[in-house]
C-alpha cells in the first residue's frame, strides 16, 4: 500500500488496525490508537495475544482468543461483519465498545497475508442501550412485584404480558391468560362500555382512562375491578399496546351493595310505616265518624223527647267494637314487635273450635254461606285456642270480604305426617304471585278496588303468620286469578 | 223552608252506618233524602229520581269513586247540583276543589256544622 493511502487512513475517524498472518500489528491509525488508549510504540509489532489489551463480549464476559476478530478471519478466511467488541483499557475502569468489521487480504498463492480491522466507537450508543436495559429491568420488576394486577394488552385485546397479582385476581395462570383476550373475561353487560372505552383510548389525545367493571373469575364468579389503562405509542405516535392496572374492588363493591340494600330497606320500611299511619287514621276515622254521628243524632232525638231505643244502642256498640278490634290489632303488632306475645297453650279439640268459629260467623249480620267439610271425631292438639281462633276468624273474615255475596266459602281439615292443615277456600278474584309474597308482611294488603272496599289495617295476615309461627307451624296461600284463593295453616299434631 | 216544598239531598257514601245515620238525621231535619252506596248506583238512581238540590259526596268509594261520579254527572246532565265533599282524607280541601265542590267537610264532623253548610249551599 502506498504512502498516500496510509495518509488517508490517518485522517479516518474509523479505527483501522492491520495484522500480519502471525497476528502482529503492522499498522494502526490515529483513530485506533485513541480508541484503544495506546501509543504507537505500545501496539506496533505486538501480537493479538499481548496482555496489554483484553477484549470482552457484549454480555460482559471475557472473549476467548479464538473469537478475536483477527483469529476469526484467519480461521474462516472470510469477512467478519458487525462484531461488538468491548475493550478493557489499562487507563479506564469501564470498557469502551467498538463495532468491528474485518477482512482478509490474500497473497498470490491464496494464503491469508494480512487481516484488516476497522472499528467504530459505539460506547455512547452502548451506554444508552444499557440505560434502556436498566430502565426496562426496573419496569419489569415493578410489573412483576406490583401489588395490583398489571397487563400489557395488544390492540386486538390479547394479553401479551400479565403479572402474578393479576393472575391471582382472575384465578388463571400466566399461560392460560396468554391465550385469552380481556373480552373473554369481561362480564357481557360491561362489554359495550369496554368497547367504547378502548375506542376512546385510541383517540390521539387520550393518555389514560379509568373504568369500573366486572370480570369473570376462572371459577365463573364475578369480580368487580377498577381498571386504569394507558396507551403506549411509538415514536410516530402510533398506538402499540395498552398498559392496564387492575385493582380488585369486589369487597368494596359488595359493601356498597349491602349498604344500598340496607338504605333501600330502611326507605321501604319508613314508607310502609307512613302508609300504615295513613291507613290506621283512615280506618279509625270511619267507625269513629259513624259512632259520633249516631251519638249526635240520638242526643238530638232525646232533646225532642224521642227516647233511645235498643237497636240504636246496638248500632253504637257495634261501632265501638270495630274501634276496639282495631286497637287490639295494633296492640298485637306492638307485642309481636317487642316479642312479648305469649301463648297460653292447652290440649284443644281443633274440630269443635272450628265449628264454634263458623257458628259465630253465622250469627254475623252478613250471614254468609260457609261450608265446613267436617271430618269424623276429634283432633286434639296443644294450642292457644283463642289465638288459633283469631287466625281462623281472620282467614274467614278475609274470605268473606273478598268474595261476592252468596258464593260459598269452604273450610276443610286434613291430617298427614304429623301435621294438621286447615284450609279456607274462597271464590274471590285471586291474588297475583307478587302480592302472595307480600301478604304476610306487616302493613301489606293486596292492591285492588276490592281491598280498598274491604278496608282494615292490613295487619291480620301478619299477626296470623306470627301466631302460627309461635306454634311451630306454617301459613300460606295458593291462588289462581279469576278462580279464587285458598289460605291454609298447618300445625304440628 | 216550607213543609210544602221539601228539598232533596242525595247522599253517596259506601259506609252504611254513616249513610243510614245521615239519612235519618236529614229526614229528621225535614229534608227529602235519597241514597246510594257508590257513584254508579247514584247514576242509576238519578235516571228515575228528582234532580237533588244538593249532594253529599264521599270521595273514596269502590266501583265509582267521587271524582268519577262528578265527571259522569256533569257529562250526562250538563249541569251540576252543588256538591259538599265528605272525606276522611288529610287533603280534603284539595280533593273538594279537584271536582269543583262548593264546600267540604272532614270526617268525623258535627251535625250542626253539616246543617249550616247545607242551608248555606242548597238551591
Amino acid at each position: 500500500m502506498d504512502t498516500n493511502f496510509y495518509q488517508l487512513l490517518e485522517n479516518f475517524t474509523t479505527g483501522v488496525v492491520i495484522h500480519n498472518a502471525n497476528t502482529e500489528v503492522i499498522y494502526s491509525n490515529q483513530a485506533a490508537l485513541i480508541f484503544l488508549g495506546l501509543s504507537i510504540d505500545q501496539i506496533q509489532g505486538k501480537s493479538a495475544t499481548d496482555p496489554r489489551w483484553q477484549f470482552i463480549r457484549e454480555d460482559g464476559s471475557t472473549m476467548p482468543l479464538e473469537e478475536y476478530p483477527v483469529y476469526q478471519v484467519l480461521t474462516s478466511r472470510k469477512m467478519l461483519l458487525d462484531l461488538v467488541v468491548g475493550v478493557i483499557r489499562p487507563d479506564l475502569d469501564y470498557p469502551v465498545w467498538g463495532l468491528c468489521n474485518a477482512h482478509p487480504e490474500m497473497d498470490d498463492e491464496g494464503n491469508v497475508d494480512k487481516v484488516v480491522l476497522n472499528f467504530t466507537d459505539i460506547s455512547e450508543r452502548k451506554q444508552i442501550e444499557n440505560k434502556l436495559l436498566e430502565s426496562e429491568k426496573r419496569f419489569s420488576n415493578a410489573f412483576i412485584y406490583a401489588p395490583i394486577g398489571m397487563a400489557l394488552v395488544s390492540l386486538e385485546s390479547k394479553f401479551l404480558k400479565v403479572n402474578p397479582a393479576l393472575c391471582s385476581i382472575l384465578g388463571y395462570s400466566e399461560n392460560e391468560l396468554s391465550s385469552l383476550t380481556f373480552r373473554d373475561i369481561t362480564y357481557p353487560e360491561d362489554l359495550d362500555v369496554t368497547n367504547l372505552f378502548t375506542a376512546n383510548l385510541l383517540l390521539p389525545d387520550n393518555k389514560i382512562l379509568r373504568i369500573e367493571n366486572r370480570y369473570f373469575h376462572k371459577k365463573r364468579h364475578i369480580i368487580w375491578v377498577n381498571i386504569s389503562v394507558s396507551i403506549v405509542r411509538d415514536e410516530q405516535n402510533q398506538p402499540l399496546y395498552f398498559l392496564a392496572q387492575i385493582q380488585d374492588i369486589t369487597q368494596k363493591k359488595q359493601a356498597d351493595i349491602e349498604l344500598n340494600k340496607a338504605l333501600e330497606n330502611a326507605k321501604v320500611s319508613a314508607l310502609s310505616k307512613s302508609r300504615f299511619l295513613d291507613i290506621a287514621a283512615h280506618e279509625l276515622r270511619t267507625p269513629v265518624t259513624a259512632f259520633s254521628l249516631l251519638l249526635q243524632l240520638t242526643q238530638k232525638k232525646l232533646e225532642k223527647g224521642i227516647p233511645v231505643d235498643s237497636p240504636t244502642l246496638n248500632r253504637l256498640r257495634s261501632q265501638v267494637e270495630r274501634i276496639s278490634q282495631l286497637v287490639i290489632e295494633l296492640l298485637d303488632v306492638s307485642r309481636l314487635e317487642r316479642g312479648t306475645l305469649d301463648l297460653k297453650t292447652k290440649p284443644t279439640d281443633l274440630i269443635s273450635m272450628i265449628s264454634q268459629c263458623i257458628n259465630d260467623f253465622k250469627v254475623h249480620p252478613l250471614n254468609r254461606n260457609i261450608n265446613f267439610i267436617k271430618p269424623p271425631g276429634k283432633i286434639e292438639i296443644n294450642i292457644d285456642p283463642l289465638r288459633i281462633y283469631q287466625v281462623l276468624s281472620n282467614l274467614i273474615d278475609n274470605a268473606i270480604k273478598y268474595t261476592s255475596d252468596n258464593l260459598p266459602i269452604e273450610i276443610s281439615v286434613e291430617t298427614r305426617s304429623g301435621l294438621v292443615r286447615v284450609s279456607v277456600k274462597d271464590q274471590g278474584e285471586g291474588i297475583s304471585e307478587k302480592q302472595q309474597h307480600e301478604l304476610f308482611a306487616p302493613f301489606m294488603r293486596g292492591e285492588s278496588e276490592e281491598t280498598e272496599k274491604a278496608g282494615g289495617l292490613g295487619l291480620g295476615l301478619f299477626i296470623s303468620h306470627e301466631i302460627i309461627a309461635l306454634h311451630g307451624g306454617s301459613i300460606g296461600v295458593t291462588s289462581q286469578m279469576g278462580v279464587g284463593s285458598t289460605f291454609y295453616f298447618e300445625l304440628p299434631v | 223552608m216550607t213543609a210544602s216544598q221539601p228539598k232533596t239531598i242525595l247522599i253517596i257514601e259506601d259506609e252504611k252506618e254513616i249513610l243510614y245515620t245521615l239519612k235519618e238525621f236529614l229526614e229528621f231535619e225535614d229534608y227529602q233524602v235519597i241514597i246510594a252506596v257508590n257513584g254508579l248506583e247514584s247514576m242509576e238512581l238519578l235516571k228515575t229520581s228528582v234532580m237533588p238540590n244538593l249532594i253529599l259526596l264521599d270521595m273514596k268509594m269502590p266501583i265509582m269513586n267521587g271524582w268519577e261520579f262528578a265527571a259522569a254527572f256533569l257529562a250526562k246532565y250538563n249541569q251540576m247540583s252543588p256538591i259538599i265533599a265528605v272525606t276522611a282524607a288529610a287533603d280534603a280541601e284539595q280533593r273538594a276543589k279537584s271536582i269543583n265542590a262548593i264546600d267540604w267537610i272532614e270526617k268525623p264532623f258535627d251535625l250542626d256544622l253539616l246543617v249550616n253548610k247545607i242551608k248555606m249551599h242548597i238551591r
